[in-house]
């Protein structure tokens, strides 16, 4: 377990490298100056080249890279071009908002998913079982921002059992209703995948041989069928997690939500260098880390794993 | 072939158990019974809600880039002088002002025992250093533009002087600015959020950081800044003006405009500004219609055309396309109601509007005529630049079958905002482009002279590449010219002499749907937002109304 942490964690280090060579590489081949959006209208060429100095534009690019590198091994992001505040004190304020809200829907999302998807399995080619699937057709074709602004409006403006938008004091209850759009959102994937999972797993041999045994049903389905389809469903669960640790913008935007996805969204529309490199960064080893915990869970669910 | 039916019992346990979880996490997420409650308006009426589109740059006036900084920053600090609603200027810092006959040096006394929010007396020298702050180059602030008329401050912006010679105390009370070069509307400049005055103590207390920890004289002390979520104001107990009506001011974080719309619903939100999507929603609501008021925008909204480039640097060319569109019957079906006709730059309402001036008229046959007369019988094609999202394309797709009509083929580029300013900019040369212009200050000036004044590069306004030399004649002029009505009879021929060049097809003064809660008392939109101190406005309890 500790060797495979290990290889990881050294792996990782190259993709995270060339996150940021990528990252930094895209923002200075997209139009757009930065300093024109800083400045504004009106700004004379002095001040232009007085500002591009003082954020080190006027540097080769590969010293702006290297810079920024050293900067970052010393642990300073930076600061924001457009507000002045230090990145990672941005980054800071917003993680708790994304965390909130990525926990939310993923506890959502995992006891909807599973549970409608090994329900339906169960009920293989019956009547509900076409039902489930046509409304899960249906749900995963609904753009989340209708739904997003609907429930908005019947839960918010019209029976206030939450608040509209926003983060409030940052209690939980300001997470709920984002958190549940987004969580069946993500479940109807789940329950998809968990279905079609769990009905090949029904068919196989051991299923079978448990049966003959005489095993009660319960067990049969859950300590056979049930473990053995979880390890597909695990890969799965990780990648939704570690997509909702690094924000979903279209939530966050939506219910107002100032979280990492947002963050990184305006940061780009800004070509604020800084947050943008802050967040691509911590998006990656957001992304290194929960595939990490993934192929951990993974080595815990299936003993093959662990031996290898 | 159907699988084997298992045991109902086993999957209803199963059910049990995830409901149980479900509840658990919900019940975590604060869904408790005892918890439900309104989310809606608590009725403190001492407390104004407003919403911002997105987060203010810091509240440093040197630092003031956008309408929503000016906003912020007017709220915390006081100028000079400053806008009435109006636009009209009206004395603020200063008790009064003269200036001597040549428009050169201008003399400011201040109103007396001035305190700032940190409890430091007001003196002349503040005045000076807060202008000199702006024009440093050390601070690299992007709106040095609006002193550096002020004699000496090229130099001292360039590094080449300790001081801006122009800036000078006499005596605590007494600020004396002294001009390179006339500027009638140098008054106007002072009322910018730019040149508000701030405490020297919290300057050097927090360099680059004072945009957070804001000092100034101002109505209003920021009492709480939570990143992306909201700014809080609570009422200065010291100012010298007429003390706000209400207590608190608090501006949520709402980039959505469906979401701030929700919000204003559920009662969190004083007013809300009207889109395209949602006017005639709150003009027919039974609550609302009749709390909307419009309010006419001190901006332009037009289709710019490169002078500079062929064709469009053939003048009958111009006046052609300006034939070619029916601008009112675009607008109708795109604004109803939301807007006036443009014939000219400069909004109604202002001294340089040319309501003599009678525009181009809609006439197809006229526009084929003049392309054909400048070499064009068959038309020709052109790029039109235009801003991703919102209402430029609604306008360029009609715009673009208008002109097809006349033979023209428009290819419309649609480019996200930084690269669409990157096109249109100093580096780009587009055929045309759809634009707006939003006024600083309430003065004509502040459209003619950098929309058109031929040594502006596109960056600072003149993006239709324009040059005359009557018309820059003209424009140095009403800058000398300290006479209003003199002054007003020079902008009057400067937008003429502009628009008979026709260096643009004008579209729109924009009139903006405003909606409030009838809670509302004596609020009104400013012409110039950064006047707006938030001191006149209050809230009650809607008349029948529990």
């Amino acid at each position: 377990m500790v060797g495979l942490v290990l290889r990881r964690l050294l792996a990782a280090v190259p993709v995270l490298l060339a996150v940021t060579v990528l990252t930094f590489a895209l923002l200075h081949l997209v139009p757009g100056d930065p300093v024109k959006a800083l400045v504004g209208e009106r700004a004379s060429p002095e001040t232009i080249a007085n500002v591009r100095r003082e954020l080190g534009l006027d540097l080769p690019l590969h010293q702006q890279y290297l810079r920024w590198l050293g900067r970052v091994l010393r642990g300073d992001l930076g600061r924001s071009w457009l507000t002045g505040r230090k990145v990672s004190e941005s980054l800071a304020s917003r993680l708790p908002v994304t965390l909130r809200l990525a926990l939310t829907a993923f506890a959502v999302s995992v006891v909807v998913g599973l549970s409608v998807g090994v329900w339906a399995a169960l009920r293989q080619n019956t009547v509900a079982d076409h039902l489930v699937r046509v409304a899960l057709l249906l749900a995963a074709s609904v753009p989340v921002f209708v739904v997003a602004t609907g429930a908005m409006y019947v839960f918010g403006v019209r029976l206030r059992l939450v608040p509209v938008s926003g983060v409030g004091d940052g209690s939980f209850r300001h997470f709920v209703l984002p958190g549940t759009v987004l969580g069946l959102y993500l479940s109807v994937y789940q329950a998809r995948m968990t279905r079609s999972v769990m009905l090949e797993t029904i068919r196989q041999d051991y299923v079978r041989t448990a049966r003959a045994k005489g095993l009660p049903e319960m067990v049969v389905l859950w300590k056979h069928a049930f473990r053995n389809a979880l390890l597909t469903v695990v890969t799965l669960l990780g990648g939704s997690l570690s997509n909702l640790l690094v924000g979903s913008t279209l939530t966050e935007t939506l219910f107002n939500l100032p979280g990492i996805g947002r963050f990184t969204v305006d940061a780009a529309y800004a070509r604020d260098l800084p947050a943008v490199m802050g967040a691509f960064l911590f998006q990656a080893v957001v992304f290194v880390g929960a595939n990490l915990v993934v192929d951990m869970v993974y080595s815990l669910v299936d003993p093959r794993v662990r031996v290898g | 072939m159907r699988s084997s039916r298992p045991g109902r019992k086993g999957t209803r346990w199963v059910a049990v158990a995830l409901a149980a979880i479900l509840l658990v996490v919900l019940g975590l997420a604060g869904l408790g019974p005892c918890r439900l409650g309104p989310a809606g308006r608590t009725h403190d009426y001492r407390t104004w809600h407003g919403a911002l589109a997105f987060e203010p740059g810091p509240l440093d006036p040197a630092r003031a880039a956008t309408v929503t900084d000016g906003a912020m920053i007017s709220l915390v600090y006081s100028n000079l002088l400053s806008f009435d609603a109006d636009g009209s200027l009206v004395c603020d810092l200063a008790s009064d002002w003269e200036v001597t006959p040549d428009g050169l040096v201008y003399t400011f006394h201040l109103r007396p025992g001035v305190r700032f929010q940190d409890g430091t007396s007001l003196e002349a020298s503040d005045v000076v250093f807060s202008f000199t702050r702006i024009l440093d180059p050390r601070v690299g602030s992007c709106r040095a533009w609006v002193l550096d008329g002020i004699l000496g401050a090229r130099e001292f912006l360039a590094g080449q002087a300790d001081s801006v010679a122009g800036l000078q105390a006499p005596d605590p009370l007494t600020v004396r600015v002294t001009l390179e070069k006339p500027l009638a509307h140098f008054p106007a400049l002072l009322a910018m959020p730019a040149a508000a005055v701030v405490s020297p103590e919290a300057a050097a207390r927090w360099g680059p950081d004072l945009g957070y920890h804001p000092v100034g004289t101002g109505p209003w002390r920021l009492v709480e800044w939570r990143e992306g979520v909201r700014l809080a104001f609570k009422r200065n107990p010291d100012y010298f003006g007429t003390p706000p009506r209400l207590e608190r001011l608090v501006f949520r974080i709402i980039p959505d405009a469906t979401t701030r719309q929700a919000e204003f619903e559920a009662g969190n939100l004083e007013v809300l500004v009207l889109g395209e999507e949602n006017a005639d929603y709150f003009a027919r609501h039974p609550r609302y219609r009749d709390r909307l008021v419009r309010v006419p925008e001190l901006a332009v909204v037009y289709m710019c055309l490169n002078c500079s480039k062929p064709p469009l640097d053939n003048v009958l060319v111009r006046r052609a396309l300006n034939h070619a569109i029916d601008r009112r019957a675009i607008l109708e079906a795109v604004r109803p109601g939301r807007y006036i006709l443009a014939d000219g730059s400069v909004p109604p309402g202002l001294a340089g509007h040319e309501s003599a001036w009678p525009g181009y008229a809609y006439d197809p046959s006229l526009a084929r005529t003049l392309l054909a007369r400048a070499g064009y019988p068959d038309g020709f094609e052109m790029d039109l630049v235009i801003r991703a999202g919102g209402l430029a394309v609604f306008l360029a797709e009609p715009i673009q079958a208008e002109l097809a009509r006349a033979g023209v083929r428009l290819r419309i580029v649609q480019l996200e905002t930084q690269a669409f300013f990157a096109a249109v900019g100093d580096s780009g040369n587009p055929d045309s482009c759809l634009l707006s212009w939003v006024a600083d200050y309430a003065d004509p000036e502040n459209f003619l002279f950098p929309l058109f004044y031929s040594k502006n590069p596109p960056s600072a306004g003149n993006t239709a590449r324009f040059a005359d030399p009557v018309v820059d004649r003209l424009l140095e002029e009403i800058h000398r010219e300290m006479d209003p009505v003199r002054r007003a009879v020079l902008c009057q021929a400067a937008e003429r002499a502009v628009f008979e060049q026709a260096p643009w097809v004008p579209l729109f003064f924009p009139v903006d749907l405003v909606v409030c809660q009838p809670e509302v008392r004596g609020w009104r939109v400013w012409s110039v937002a950064s006047g707006n101190k938030m001191t006149e406005v209050w809230l009650e309890p809607a008349g029948g109304e529990p």
